[in-house]
């Protein structure tokens, strides 16, 4: 009988847990639907051709370095960015700033990610307070000076085109690396 | 946007070449959905490659067999679904 009302406890338990599991993931549907118009505005980039005829450019470091990597937490990859776009201090998710390539050991480049970029100036100028925000997350201020040589900025990475375990919207993709731009 | 899961059935299997030809092939379905307003996300697809679940994002159940069609594709079921992983998207 007494194991009977622990069954009872624990299904309740177990109910509890699921709804627990359930309500953020029905929240968390309006981030999907924005994140599709971002996967929308850039599936034509699966190929860098086009990427590249829509303005994108290859970007480096101040060193001179392309694929972007912090060994140990994850990866970046390879930035293409589009100029124009990020010296406009507006922000739309179909239209990143920048464009995250991941190399292959084949020697291709795959798309996996959108890089949303605002320049600090940019965004205050415009008369703009607080921080850019885009799929209901706020965009991390990289200070000047970094190692881009760019002026501060305001950025956010969009894992749409490759999962990263670390969340959707983290720097680092422990499951993107540039061994394959070394070799 | 909404997000389907559209399972197809290919009696004779799925081959996509791993070459440049098997690649263009796979951008072609890219581009021929985006004249719908359909955006294919990534696919599963199964060991004997006679079952495939694809991810879509698209605005309506026709949209996804309207470029099917287009990419000649079979499609046995669609289902509405919604992101459910350990972080929500946070």
């Amino acid at each position: 009988m007494s194991g009977t009302k622990w069954t009872h406890k624990s299904l309740i338990v177990a109910v509890g847990l699921a709804l627990a599991l359930l309500m953020p993931a029905v929240s968390a549907a309006a981030n999907t639907s924005d994140t599709s118009d971002a996967r929308a505005g850039t599936a034509r980039y699966h190929r860098l051709d086009a990427a590249r005829a829509a303005g994108y450019d290859l970007l480096t470091d101040a060193a001179g370095i392309a694929c972007i990597d912090n060994p140990g937490v994850g990866g970046m990859g390879i930035h293409y960015a589009n100029g124009d776009l990020v010296g406009n201090p507006s922000v739309n998710a179909a239209t990143p700033e920048a464009l995250v390539y991941e190399p292959q050991p084949n020697g291709r480049l795959r798309l996996v990610a959108a890089e949303y970029v605002v320049l600090q100036s940019a965004w205050e100028a415009a008369g703009n307070s607080g921080v850019p925000t885009l799929f209901g997350r706020s965009f991390e201020l990289i200070p000047s000076p970094n190692r881009y040589g760019l002026p501060a900025f305001y950025e956010l990475h969009a894992w749409i085109w490759k999962h990263n375990p670390r969340g959707m919207f983290d720097d680092w993709n422990p499951l993107v690396s540039c061994a394959a731009a070394q070799s | 946007m909404a997000r389907y899961m559209v399972e197809r059935i290919f009696p004779d299997g799925l081959e996509i070449p791993v070459t440049d030809d098997g690649a263009a092939a796979c951008l072609g379905v890219v581009d021929r959905n985006a004249e719908l307003g359909v955006t294919w996300v990534h696919s599963y697809v199964s060991d004997d490659k006679r079952k495939s679940f694809c991810i879509y994002d698209g605005p309506d159940p026709e949209s996804i067999r309207r470029a099917a069609e287009r990419n000649s594709q079979p499609v046995n079921n669609i289902t509405r679904v919604k992101v459910l992983d350990p972080y929500f998207y946070k």
